[in-house]
């Protein structure tokens, strides 16, 4: 089964189905793909991240100071209050963390390589698109274009091949579930 | 009534042509979406959820879950063999030494053993839970609402402790979970929290839509940032040998049973223990096993007794993790959560209660967990070809089919297009945690115990008029509080014991556990 796939700048050496056994896989290792080229991300990426944790921290100190009532154990303030308060200590612990380790101190807190984010970005946003159109649009339309563009995205070239299974897979789903389950999927522009 | 009338009756509900139908198809889809490289079982159950929405009677959903239940986890097995990519924690044992069998011709062998193993441990298992089932629960009846709270704590400690590599980090995924279960209105005083002023929030944010978000789509976005979307390398299928029976040979066969019931020993009680599920009786069986062979068998090399132990640890565990389930309410592992929320579609309450509500559901369940084992058997091995078919499957269409399937599964649970959104959402908090190393089964298991957590300590506090000590005066919240401090400092203990010997110490100081379901 060869295959036009799989053509992520990250990727290399496309290599499918039934292989002999790697050469260079001596050690028993869990696949981790380190054959892989990326881009290192920022080593400051975790201290970004711990400010990240600190702040939203504060905002669930914000948010259980609003609800109304005493501080009271028994009261619906007292949980919120709590997981407040933890979070923001947790997320200066691991903040300091970052920042030690930033400034060479330490040890360096886990942080992957990570390449492909524009992928992502476009990714949301298609996906936040098919969100916003589901209901107008309709499901099938809705979903085959979904299917291609994440295949696209995806790192897929064989356009066609991924509309062809977009459409049947949809279609599929579509009368298996509102017809076959009565779950109601939206049909949208389609006269069904 | 005894056990074996109960378990008579659960049988006869479960022998219609229909039900034993559901449990192939529970076995076949679960196996089918288990295969999928980087889907473990819990995020087979969450998409396959939809699937029983139609249901009027639990009983066929319960009966096709049990199928989908062992499905999922044997789908999992045959990845880390044939492929080395593990899609939960619980399998990393499996796929070290599977994976090197697989890879020097003998697959077939290392699969059946982890089939037949799996259906040994699982069927043992179950036996046991069917006797522990009802002492236990009759037992939890006498729980108050302070034992409830201390039974919580020491479940989300230990899971938080236990797993991962770092307890910050864990405590931190841990009140995530805590805080998305917060979200919506009180449910003892009908204040809206966390809302933001959103109406749209009031309802919470359903297990469902965390466990597809955080698991399928969170992987998905993390599969496109890393570029793992080559196919990995699969092991070839090597051709059945004559004189093997089930595929594997004699000496394979008496190497494997003892391995199964080792594992099995391991994998039950720490599945009935809040401890984190499958990860750690794995990794035990797995180094007792290579400890065992003493450079005799050829661990690093594809031994089988590495895949026949751990998997049947794996398999034990499981059906253990029902018993606090079923007789608690208590979901120990990601997995146990993804089934609580199943259990709540129907509007079924696991706990104390069920096996006197509900004890015609209950005994079907177990009675489906024995039949789900055996179709697992009959079904897996022959089906072979069509499993190494779906791995075959390219990487860009597997993971849009897979996104999409999340979607319709969020969808369909209630028609909203604002769900979808907050499935994304969720989805990228997941991506986020697995860039930066925090466990993904803490904010599940955060989720689903926070909720029921504060409602036990709220109920405990207004009993005891706020005294703060009914949790240690009381024997029983006072005995598992201990084990909940334990737990949290288990992982401690070899840097502490290698310190107390003046040993100097290297690296992490926390013992890691596997990753997260």
């Amino acid at each position: 089964m060869s295959d036009p796939d799989n053509s992520l700048p990250a990727s290399s050496g496309a290599r499918e189905g039934v292989a002999a056994p790697s050469p260079v896989d001596t050690d028993h290792g869990v696949d981790m793909e380190s054959d892989t080229p990326v881009v290192a991300s920022s080593p400051a990426a975790p201290a970004v991240l711990g400010v990240v944790i600190v702040a939203i921290g504060a905002l669930l100190i914000w948010q259980a100071w609003r609800i109304p009532g005493s501080l009271a154990p028994q009261g619906p303030r007292f949980l919120p209050a709590v997981v407040a308060v933890a979070w923001t200590l947790l997320g200066v612990a691991y903040l300091v963390g970052a920042v030690a380790a930033l400034a060479g101190r330490r040890h360096q807190p886990a942080g992957e390589r990570f390449d492909n984010l524009l992928r992502v970005v476009i990714l949301l946003v298609v996906l936040v698109a098919y969100a916003y159109a589901i209901d107008p649009v309709g499901y099938l339309i809705s979903t085959a274009v979904l299917f291609g563009l994440c295949a696209a995205l995806l790192g897929s070239r064989n356009h066609v091949r991924d509309a062809v299974i977009a459409v049947v897979l949809t279609a599929a789903t579509y009368f298996l579930f509102s017809r076959g389950m009565n779950i109601y999927l939206p049909p949208g522009l389609l006269p069904l | 009534m005894t056990v074996f009338s109960d378990l008579l009756g659960g049988f006869a509900t479960v022998f219609t042509p229909t039900n034993l139908l559901l449990a192939a198809l529970g076995v076949t889809l679960g196996t089918l979406v288990g295969v999928l490289p980087g889907i473990g079982p819990a995020v087979t159950i969450a998409l396959l959820l939809p699937v029983t929405f139609q249901f009027d009677d639990p009983a066929g959903a319960f009966i096709m879950f049990a199928g989908i239940y062992y499905g999922a986890m044997y789908g999992g097995s045959t990845t880390s063999i044939l492929l080395n990519t593990p899609g939960e924690s619980a399998s990393v044992a499996t796929a070290m030494e599977g994976h090197l069998m697989a890879k020097a011709g003998r697959a077939r062998a290392a699969l059946a053993t982890a089939a037949i193993g799996s259906f040994v441990a699982g069927t043992i298992a179950t036996v046991l839970l069917t006797f522990v089932a009802k002492p236990i629960g009759r037992l939890a009846v006498t729980f108050t609402a302070a034992d409830y709270t201390a039974l919580m704590i020491l479940a989300l400690v230990s899971v938080t402790a236990l797993v991962g590599r770092s307890l910050v980090r864990g405590l931190l995924a841990l009140l995530v979970g805590v805080t998305l279960g917060m979200i919506g209105l009180d449910s003892l005083s009908g204040q809206a929290r966390l809302t933001f002023g959103q109406p749209l929030l009031y309802d919470g944010v359903s297990e469902v839509i965390l466990i597809i978000g955080l698991f399928a789509i969170g992987e998905t976005f993390y599969v496109l940032v890393r570029g793992r979307t080559k196919p990995g390398v699969l092991a070839p299928l090597d051709p059945p040998k004559k004189g093997d029976v089930l595929w594997m040979s004699r000496q394979d066969w008496s190497r494997s049973w003892m391995p199964w019931l080792r594992g099995t020993a391991f994998g039950f009680p720490f599945g009935v223990l809040p401890a984190g599920g499958a990860e750690i009786p794995t990794f035990l069986s797995y180094t007792y096993e290579k400890k065992r062979s003493k450079g005799k068998a050829e661990f690093g090399k594809g031994a089988i007794e590495g895949v026949a132990g751990p998997e049947a640890a794996n398999n034990a565990s499981f059906s253990g993790v029902l018993v606090p389930l079923l007789t608690l309410g208590l979901p120990t592992s990601a997995t146990a959560a993804v089934l609580i929320a199943a259990f709540q579609i129907f509007n079924i309450q696991p706990g104390p209660q069920l096996f006197e509500t509900q004890s015609g559901l209950v005994w079907a369940l177990i009675a489906s967990l024995y039949i789900g084992n055996v179709m697992l058997l009959l079904l897996n091995l022959p089906l072979i070809r069509v499993w190494v078919m779906v791995l075959q499957i390219p990487r860009p269409v597997l993971y849009a089919g897979i996104l999409m399937f999340a979607t319709l599964g969020v969808y369909s649970v209630s028609g909203s297009a604002v769900d979808i959104l907050i499935a994304y959402a969720v989805g990228l908090v997941g991506l986020i945690m697995r860039l930066y190393d925090f466990p993904i089964a803490p904010v599940i298991l955060g989720a689903i115990l926070g909720p029921n957590l504060e409602n036990q300590l709220r109920r405990a506090l207004t009993a005891s008029n706020g005294d703060w000590t009914v949790f240690v005066t009381h024997p029983t919240s006072a005995v598992i509080l201990v084990l909940a401090l334990v737990a949290f400092l288990v992982p401690y203990l070899p840097w502490v014991i290698r310190r107390l010997r003046g040993e100097r110490t290297q690296g992490s100081v926390k013992l890691a556990v596997g990753e997260d379901d």
